[in-house]
């Protein structure tokens, strides 16, 4: 271990002042600005940093709701103008068709809006979305002039069903975690002294491994 | 004699299988006391490891008692306890003569095998792929322990089962991924996985003098129990790890990584994760390295990543060009468990560690099949499982 490591506040701020000579002489200075370098984050800066954050993402739940709004307006969308829809996606098959597969599409959705388990109608859009793949690919054969938008139409339909994938496994596994009582080991230390207590008791050990230390020649100038 | 058996993917069973004898002047033969399912044996359990053949033996943490010795081992005798390394080396080869233990040139007796995969050989395991020798493993009443004047450890009087039987695999694991982070006082360690051995590699970080750890699971019970060695933790089901990496090292990312995961990452919310689920399901890819890329991407340029998680073939969009752009320093290997278990035995002799605390589980070994899946599934709060004959 370096000796001259256990106060980094001197170390580093000599490096630091290195960089600012250079910067000084090449006229180049920046305004002076705390650098992170020169002033390693106090413990109480660290503690601050590691208190919990409200998550940042959508829930699976919310991802399931969005998926039934979507359900609802393609349902819509196949049932009332199943013409239209022909023409953008390239399909062959008759209107009757996606009028009835609207209809699945509005029912999926309604069941992902008011269900309070949506796991069984995500993996309905799975199923409806293997049906969806299955008519497309049947159209994308060299008589039909419009198989660049059925191949479009199929990649778009593949992007959605990893998505109501992901959805139906999330679902699970948050119906999993919820059936299940967390287990609090926050007991259980495993070392003599608490975590800070112990920390750095076996710095010594990393002599015993030369191999694994970065070798000095790589080392910053300012550890040697 | 019983074992747990290997007979294809998610299917362990308690067999009734031949006794082990000597078959080297240099072997011993030890009766189990103590055994433990590993999370590297989930990747055997769930079919990710080539090389398995039906009825191979599993189990490569165990411990117990020597019941004979052959003719030229002066190092064991009858009645000894000890631990045994999962990894078997001959302490004669040159690899063994530099502490390279885990790729001893010599103890695996499928070497053409293992230098057609890997391009050379690497040491032979027990219980774990004909890869690695094809060794039958400790998940059994009793074992043939080749090349038993060397690796295995001698257990003092009065510590108990549990207090040792780690130091064959995870405690000496999370040990040398910790030092082969070459840790220094103003590190930030972060540590992907609070399996057993994210458990004791979050231990060894603090006690080498990490300034920060921080660990990064999904589940609740391991989190805890990181928390409880000393690590801040982040749950990649609730929030981005990139994001808050930088927001506890205030923009500059840890300066040292340690993949405890392997090949067979979860990533939740992130496309390359679905990504590697559809190559691996069409077999154009063997391992799902989410972690590995993540690693790459936050980690703080010219630090270190070391990967103590095991991967067994071939991955795919792994970022180079940041890995080199970076200079970041890769350290990787199965344990040279001998290397490290005089010191920690000592540690543990002195009370300064006591690594039964990560066993969360202890079940008969009859009880095994069960408690793969309970492991495998994460039940009822299972982190380690310990099993008796």
């Amino acid at each position: 271990m370096n000796d001259n490591l256990t106060d980094p506040d001197s170390d580093f701020g000599a490096l630091n002042e290195a960089h600012e000579t250079r910067e000084r002489f090449a006229g180049t200075a920046a305004p002076a600005r705390p650098d992170p370098i020169a002033a390693p984050p106090t413990d109480a800066s660290l503690k601050e940093a590691a208190a919990p954050r409200p998550p940042l993402r959508l829930t699976p739940e919310q991802v399931a709701k969005g998926l039934g709004w979507f359900s609802l307006a393609l349902g819509v969308v196949e049932l009332l103008a199943p013409n239209a829809t022909r023409q953008a996606t390239g399909v062959r098959h008759g209107k009757n068709l996606l009028q009835a597969y609207g209809v699945r599409e509005i029912a999926t959705g309604i069941g992902l809006l008011t269900a309070k388990d949506p796991q069984p109608w995500l993996w309905a859009r799975v199923g409806g979305d293997a049906l969806d793949l299955a008519t497309l690919a049947t159209d994308l054969g060299s008589g039909n002039e419009k198989r660049r938008s059925t191949a479009w139409s199929m990649l778009a339909v593949m992007g959605v069903t990893a998505l109501d994938v992901w959805a139906a496994d999330a679902a699970r596994r948050a119906a999993q975690a919820a059936a299940q009582p967390v287990h609090d080991y926050s007991d259980r230390v495993g070392m003599a002294l608490s975590p800070d207590e112990m920390r750095g008791k076996a710095a010594d050990a990393m002599q015993a491994a030369p191999d694994m230390q970065m070798p000095s020649a790589l080392k910053p100038y300012t550890l040697h | 004699m019983k074992a747990l058996c290997w007979h294809g993917k998610k299917d362990i069973r308690y067999d009734t299988v031949p006794d082990p004898r000597i078959e080297h002047p240099r072997d011993a033969i030890i009766k189990m006391t103590s055994c433990a399912i590993c999370g590297s044996d989930l990747h055997l359990f769930d079919g990710f490891m080539p090389g398995m053949e039906k009825g191979d033996v599993m189990g490569h943490e165990f411990m117990g008692e020597v019941m004979e010795v052959g003719p030229t081992n002066r190092k064991l005798k009858v009645g000894d306890k000890v631990v045994v390394p999962f990894t078997i080396c001959c302490g004669e080869c040159e690899q063994c003569r530099r502490g390279n233990f885990s790729v001893c040139e010599t103890t695996n007796p499928n070497k053409d095998m293992a230098d057609k995969v890997f391009g050379h050989t690497t040491a032979g395991l027990f219980g774990y792929t004909h890869l690695t020798g094809g060794y039958a493993g400790g998940q059994a009443e009793f074992v043939r322990v080749p090349f038993a004047d060397v690796a295995p450890v001698k257990i003092p009087d009065g510590l108990a089962d549990e207090q040792v039987l780690f130091l064959g695999d995870i405690f000496p694991t999370g040990w040398q991924a910790a030092v082969a982070c070459d840790i220094q006082p103003t590190d930030t360690v972060a540590v992907w996985g609070a399996g057993p051995v994210g458990q004791f590699a979050i231990r060894s970080a603090v006690m080498l003098g990490a300034r920060q750890v921080v660990a990064i699971d999904r589940l609740p019970e391991r989190l805890s129990m990181a928390r409880a060695g000393g690590a801040v933790t982040i749950n990649f089901e609730d929030e981005s790890v990139i994001e808050r990496l930088q927001q506890l090292t205030r923009g500059k990312g840890p300066e040292k990584c340690i993949d405890a995961v392997g090949m067979e990452s979860h990533a939740t919310r992130a496309i390359d994760g679905l990504y590697d689920r559809a190559k691996q399901a069409v077999m154009l890819e063997t391992d799902r390295p989410h972690v590995l890329r993540e690693m790459i991407y936050v980690c703080r340029p010219a630090g270190i990543l070391s990967i103590p998680g095991v991967y067994g073939g071939l991955v795919d969009k792994i970022p180079m060009g940041a890995l080199m752009n970076k200079g970041l320093t890769v350290r990787t290997g199965q344990t040279h468990v001998n290397r490290w278990t005089d010191d920690l035995l000592q540690r543990i002799v002195d009370g300064q560690v006591d690594p039964s605390f990560v066993i969360t589980h202890t079940a008969s070994l009859e009880q095994g099949p069960e408690m793969y899946k309970t492991f495998r599934d994460k039940q009822d709060g299972c982190i380690k499982v310990v099993l008796k004959p």
